[in-house]
């Protein structure tokens, strides 16, 4: 599979990292990318569906305007009451933290509604807790800590990007197998790279922090 | 309901504040442990080489040695 380079005995004493990197590359992939897998489709399986919410369509009934060649606007909220400007002027609803009153109520308006919002116009502590949580389900349709409640959607994300890592890698090991030539011979070759080194040491090549500065000039070898 | 009152002024102020503070501290760690655990250290390596440098013996080491193009090793 891979071209081994014969490694005889070095009076350097050097370390052929390269070559085991290339075995171990495969075996830290193949690990890599079943951890990878497990893990992604684990979070995908785990993932809750979506909380109702946003753009609610309780209403079916639509009113088509427009004319004269105009395009149709369809106002889909039907009898819902229209309670602002809405953060794009459109009658719509949705949950927004940074414009929190929607342009429409999120429920159509029902008697036992109408009842209450008249008793709200009184004081308000007559209200009882589900009283005043009815009026709000009736207007809204999640609350603050049910908008920003987390997601985990990023299981999925982080899932999916090591997923694509763990491909890339795989294109990367199959280019390196098929589509790439062999290393020149000034690389592999052991002498060649022997004479490199040894030249690299005798102009004290990056004396303070690369390569000469891990040979001992006074024993003539390497540091430890 | 008894939950405290929350916050209802001046929050994107307030957030600001927070993260030139997040910021402040953040880069500060970032630049001195850099200094310490990089700069410093290579200064330390640099100075140490320099001490007792002869740049003379070891040009004459390298031209017996046969390296350069300009110089004969032969004296």
């Amino acid at each position: 599979m891979f071209q081994l380079a014969s490694v005889e005995h070095l009076d350097l004493n050097m370390n052929w990292s390269l070559i085991n990197i290339n075995i171990g590359l495969d075996l830290a992939c193949k690990l890599f990318y079943v951890t990878m897998a497990s893990f992604a489709v684990g979070s995908v399986v785990r993932r809750c569906g979506r909380l109702a919410g946003g753009a609610a369509r309780l209403s079916t009934s639509a009113r088509a305007l427009g004319g004269d060649g105009m395009p149709a606007i369809i106002e889909r909220h039907g009898k819902r009451e229209v309670i602002g400007y809405g953060y794009n002027g459109q009658p719509n609803y949705i949950d927004r933290v940074d414009y929190p009153i929607p342009a429409v109520r999120f429920k159509e308006e029902t008697p036992q509604i109408k009842a209450l919002r008249e008793k709200e116009k009184g004081d308000w502590k007559n209200l009882t807790k589900e009283e005043v949580q009815e009026l709000y389900r009736a207007t809204f349709c999640r609350t603050f800590a049910e908008i920003q409640a987390p997601t985990g959607e990023w299981k999925l994300a982080l899932g999916g990007t090591l997923i694509a890592c763990s491909l890339a890698i795989w294109v990367y090991i199959w280019m390196k197998l098929f589509v790439y030539d062999k290393m020149p011979a000034t690389i592999t070759d052991p002498q060649r790279v022997e004479a490199q080194v040894q030249r690299m040491i005798d102009l004290r090549m990056n004396p303070v922090q690369g390569v000469a500065s891990n040979w001992d000039y006074e024993k003539g070898q390497w540091k430890n | 309901m008894s939950l405290a009152k929350p916050q209802m002024r001046n929050l994107l102020q307030a957030a600001i504040k927070k993260n030139l503070a997040i910021t402040a501290g953040v880069t500060t760690a970032a630049v001195a442990a850099y200094y310490f655990l990089v700069k410093a250290p290579r200064k330390q390596k640099y100075a140490e080489f320099y001490k007792n440098y002869d740049a003379e013996a070891e040009f004459e080491r390298m031209r017996k040695l046969g390296l350069f193009q300009a110089c004969s090793k032969d004296d």
